[in-house]
């Protein structure tokens, strides 16, 4: 927990086995250092507001949304919808990616650069043609993980919330709501 | 952007830079290159095992793009280190080897593959220094 209130290290999220149960998850700093260092802004944004919950700690956020009746019950990855678990591609170590989990959401919004002399950032509905993928590798328990990746990814036309020939990129579904 | 900047260092110990540094990059944890030319919300859209292309939001102008398992593939390739621009290469070798024995009736995505080619050609997109290295590393 930081000065903020925000809590980025321990993160509920439902259980990959059960989504009535949850489990907590902390992000890979190593991803995070490296969005940081090239500047990705986009990529960080998503990471407090669609997996964290908490909109991007920028000057004055919330500055565009002052005047908005609409009540953003955003919780991040709590509003997964789906799990999958599996990637199916090639990866250096045997199996790597067979334990791999992978989180799906569709939220209404997500952050993005907008220039102005308060804010730079405006919150803005999320992509209709998009879904949210994050990936996670669980710890030996099964009740603590990592977040390693996370990405839009394009909507499969036969089911709008969920990823594009998601039979042929993951093995297996978990669990869908 | 200095709120965003000292939350980013409070929260995970990382410095945020000034700018935007368009590169391809390598993610060891994802094992995968990416390229993205700018700082937009990206889309990825699946080609294959190997390659995703990123678009844009409306989907009207490709951004990036992104090679999975690229070290996976390196090491049971005959890609060096020292090829002039290993992206190219390894594009090359999956459009004219690899290509048409994966997929000879898929003109769509051998036509992916072509154009991240050129885009990569065209925009000069080479893999940074230290990544090089983590790619190459005992492989």
């Amino acid at each position: 927990m930081t000065a903020n209130n925000r809590n980025v290290e321990l993160i509920r999220a439902p259980s990959p086995f059960d989504p009535k149960k949850d489990i907590t998850l902390r992000i890979d700093r190593g991803i995070v250092g490296k969005l940081s260092e090239i500047s990705s802004t986009h990529k960080l944004y998503q990471m407090y507001y669609n997996i964290c919950g908490y909109p991007p700690p920028v000057n004055n956020i919330g500055y565009y949304e002052r005047e908005s009746k609409v009540v953003d019950n955003s919780c991040g990855i709590k509003d997964t919808h789906a799990v999958f678990q599996g990637l199916k591609r090639p990866h250096l170590a045997e199996d790597g990616d067979k334990s791999v989990f992978i989180y799906i959401s569709k939220p209404d919004y997500i952050y993005k650069y907008k220039p102005g002399m308060v804010c730079v950032v405006a919150r803005s509905r999320f992509p209709e043609q998009a879904v949210f993928a994050v990936y996670v590798n669980l710890d030996s328990s099964g009740e603590t993980g990592e977040i390693f990746n996370w990405e839009l990814v394009k909507s499969d036309p036969e089911d709008m919330r969920l990823p594009h020939n998601h039979k042929d990129r993951y093995d297996q579904l978990r669990w869908k709501k | 952007m200095n709120k965003f900047k000292d939350a980013l260092k409070a929260d995970f110990g990382v410095d945020l830079s000034d700018d935007f540094t368009k590169c391809a990059c390598y993610y060891s944890k994802i094992d995968c290159v990416e390229f993205l030319s700018d700082d937009v919300v990206v889309i990825a859209d699946r080609i294959d095992p190997f390659l995703t292309v990123l678009w844009n939001e409306d989907f009207s102008d490709y951004v990036g793009f992104k090679l999975k398992g690229f070290r996976a593939w390196y090491v049971q390739s005959n890609w060096k280190n020292n090829d002039f621009n290993l992206l190219v290469k390894a594009l090359e070798d999956f459009v004219t080897k690899i290509g048409d024995e994966m997929f000879p009736e898929d003109e769509a995505r051998k036509e992916a593959y072509t154009n991240v080619l050129e885009f990569v050609k065209r925009e000069n997109i080479g893999i940074a220094a230290n990544d090089m290295e983590e790619i190459t590393k005992a492989a």
